[in-house]
């Protein structure tokens, strides 16, 4: 047997001394009935709603419906060992997680317990996951960028810190790919990541942490965990725990950014959850409150001002602002995004990405919608070299698409259309990437610059993926300096364009590819 | 039964407002005392939730078993009970009813278990200490139960004093695990 450090005689003797002996008044409330992880409490005449309720055998649940004789309660976690005329207490508290950088690195379930066998966490706080979203007064606007590495997102669908972005797409078109590619890309960049797996199966959060791992974005990043397996309530407040979890490094002047992967399946808990409290079904027979469900936690992702900051650390952080970036993710079934959910989380979000099956599979990954992807407020945001070249590859994806059906009649086509059309797949084809292989900004940059300057008009098709990745490498070793700067700046002016045409007319002088 | 309290409620209401207009709180309170015992004997219910009984039937019954016990309100209230088919809930209207009661005459039922036997100026001082914080009469009854090693445990109403030391002890547990 193995000895807890916790068992150390000198600190058991601690926590027995400091031990608060008072005695409590509670209320106390009887188990009338339990059906499907619902308890059904008689008496607890002045419970609060959203109020922890304690099981025996330190089980917890949660209060949500207030009836004139009866509490609806769900309980978190496992309910096998709780029977019909059990005692149930109130606890005088909503319910909290442990938040703080101790949980960095680590896979924890909807509660803050560790799940990934690496010992307890030493946290030293815990805060309320169910909270109001920063007022009007707290805000700021978006105008810092979250690098994605993604040159289809980071050129066309730029996001903000701060932003709420949506992806959507059906099943198996790279929703999570994109969402893991962006995780892995601020590694190094000083903004802390949460990962928010719901309803997944335990193996596929298991791939998602070792690929994190492979990729060393573990270090800066928060995986909550509620598998299929785990209890609909489980599923239903993950979303807020995680919330709750990158709340405390934007409170405190640090970015964050969220991941909710994904919340069709926490609506489909919560309206479980819903039908089993006997809430009337509306909609698609979710409850009425489905809508506040999601823009509830979108809402709590933004970016605050300095003074909040300040404000909140009591002048410990100054002249900082803080963001939470969040990234919820929607499944549709097949491509309908009229569906009841997706039309909600488009209409919260700041925008979408939108992934389509007939693109993933004829080798367009990220499978990007360009036509149908928007950021609202991520443009302010974009760095200036992005904005200033994105462009021009977006005016070509769009004139592209109204001519793409004629492509199979090049040869009767006029000179101008053929060579937007030209342009158009050679854009098309710029547009794809690896995954797990995120691009710096000057690497996009100098991609983009060459689009734009018809570099590429001459590279065939087919050969625009090896082009690019030869130019990338060549670019890195052959200018370095240029590549810094542009890295470090962010910046466009005629000097760098200038450069960056004598790099390009230079690797296609010397180079093969 | 939480369903069963919601159907008792309006009844309960009915018959306390009856009975504070023509100043029979007690009366009444030993009325549905007695009719709740009568109705939770195993052959009676098992008559009630008969569904070939008739419900006149029924009500000759219950008030020959009650004979004096039922004054003619009571009489009439039984018969209401039964077209309703509500016989069943007697005892928690019973229930509701003392509960109005109480909150009528200010006064409340706690219950104290202890793991020695109260000695009577003990008893006196937590119903002192007891009426101070919850403002008003308490009725105290005490029952003995070995298990709680040593201290308390209050219940009145909703309300639980746990000052017990096996719950003391149990915290320390959970203390200790975490």
């Amino acid at each position: 047997m193995q000895l807890n450090p916790a068992e150390i005689s000198e600190l058991i003797k601690q926590k027995i001394q400091n031990f608060d002996a008072t005695t409590e008044a509670r209320t106390e409330g009887t188990v009338v009935s339990l059906t499907d992880g619902i308890a059904r409490v008689h008496g607890l005449s002045d419970v609060m709603s959203g109020e922890m309720l304690e099981f025996p055998g330190d089980v917890y649940g949660l209060a949500l419906n207030l009836e004139r004789d009866s509490v609806g309660a769900v309980i978190l976690g496992d309910y096998t060992g709780i029977t019909e005329g059990d005692s149930v207490k109130c606890t005088g508290r909503i319910l909290e997680v442990p938040v703080g950088p101790e949980l960095m690195g680590r896979v924890v379930d909807s509660l803050g317990n560790p799940l990934d066998g690496k010992g307890p966490i030493k946290t030293i706080m815990t805060s309320a996951i169910e909270k109001i979203a920063p007022g009007v007064i707290a805000r700021q606007s978006v105008d810092e960028p979250v690098q994605t590495g993604l040159k289809a997102i980071d050129a066309m669908v730029p996001i903000g810190r701060g932003q709420r972005e949506l992806i959507i797409g059906d099943r198996q078109t790279g929703k999570t790919a994109v969402a893991i590619d962006a995780i892995i890309n601020q590694k190094g960049k000083g903004v802390k990541c949460i990962y928010v797996a719901i309803g997944q199966k335990a193996s596929s959060v298991a791939a998602v942490v070792r690929k994190l791992e492979e990729h060393g974005a573990l270090d800066h990043t928060i995986i909550v965990s509620a598998a299929a397996s785990e209890s609909a309530a489980m599923q239903f407040i993950a979303p807020y725990a995680g919330c709750t979890m990158g709340e405390y490094f934007r409170d405190r002047g640090e970015d964050a950014l969220i991941v909710y992967d994904d919340l069709t399946k926490q609506a489909w808990a919560y309206r479980q959850v819903s039908l089993l409290l006997r809430r009337p079904p509306g909609r698609e027979a979710y409850p009425g409150d489905v809508f506040y469900l999601h823009s509830r936690l979108l809402e709590r992702a933004s970016r605050v001002n300095a003074d909040y900051v300040e404000n909140f650390t009591d002048g410990k952080v100054k002249g900082k602002t803080g963001s939470l970036t969040a990234l919820p993710i929607i499944e549709t079934q097949g491509g309908d995004v009229s569906a009841f959910v997706p039309t909600n989380v488009i209409s919260i979000t700041d925008g979408q990405i939108f992934l389509e099956t007939d693109l993933f599979n004829s080798g367009i990954r990220p499978a990007i919608n360009a036509g149908l992807s928007v950021s609202r407020v991520g443009g302010a945001a974009q760095t200036k070299i992005i904005k200033k070249l994105g462009g021009g590859v977006r005016l070509d994806l769009a004139q592209y698409r109204e001519l793409a059906a004629f492509a199979q009649f090049a040869s009767d086509l006029d000179e101008s259309t053929r060579k937007q059309i030209e342009r158009g797949q050679r854009v098309t084809e710029l547009m794809k990437q690896k995954q797990y292989s995120p691009l710096s900004i000057a690497e996009m940059g100098i991609s983009l610059f060459a689009a734009n300057e018809g570099f590429l008009d001459d590279v065939p098709v087919e050969k625009i993926v090896d082009f690019e990745e030869a130019l990338h490498s060549f670019a890195n070793s052959d200018s370095a300096d240029l590549m810094k700067e542009i890295n470090d700046t962010g910046g466009f002016s005629d000097d760098i364009a200038g450069k960056l045409r004598g790099t390009i007319e230079k690797f296609k002088s010397t180079s093969t590819y | 039964m939480a369903e069963a309290s919601t159907i008792a409620r309006p009844y309960a209401q009915a018959v306390f407002d009856l009975a504070t207009d023509s100043k029979k709180l007690s009366e009444w309170s030993e009325q549905l005392g007695s009719l709740s015992s009568i109705v939770n004997d195993n052959q009676i219910s098992g008559l009630i939730t008969n569904p070939s009984v008739e419900s006149t039937q029924l009500v000759e019954l219950i008030v020959s078993i009650a004979k004096d016990n039922l004054d003619q309100e009571g009489k009439n209230f039984v018969k209401v009970l039964a077209e309703n088919d509500r016989l069943i809930v007697i005892s928690e209207i019973a229930k509701i009813f003392d509960e109005l009661k109480d909150e009528a005459e200010k006064t409340i039922q706690a219950e104290v278990v202890t793991a020695f036997t109260l000695k009577d100026d003990q008893k006196a001082s937590l119903q002192a200490a007891l009426k101070k914080r919850l403002g008003c009469e308490v009725e105290i009854s005490s029952r003995v139960d070995k298990d709680l090693l040593g201290g308390a445990i209050i219940r009145a109403g909703d309300m639980i004093i746990d000052g017990s030391v096996t719950a003391q002890l149990d915290r320390l547990t959970s203390e200790l695990s975490h």
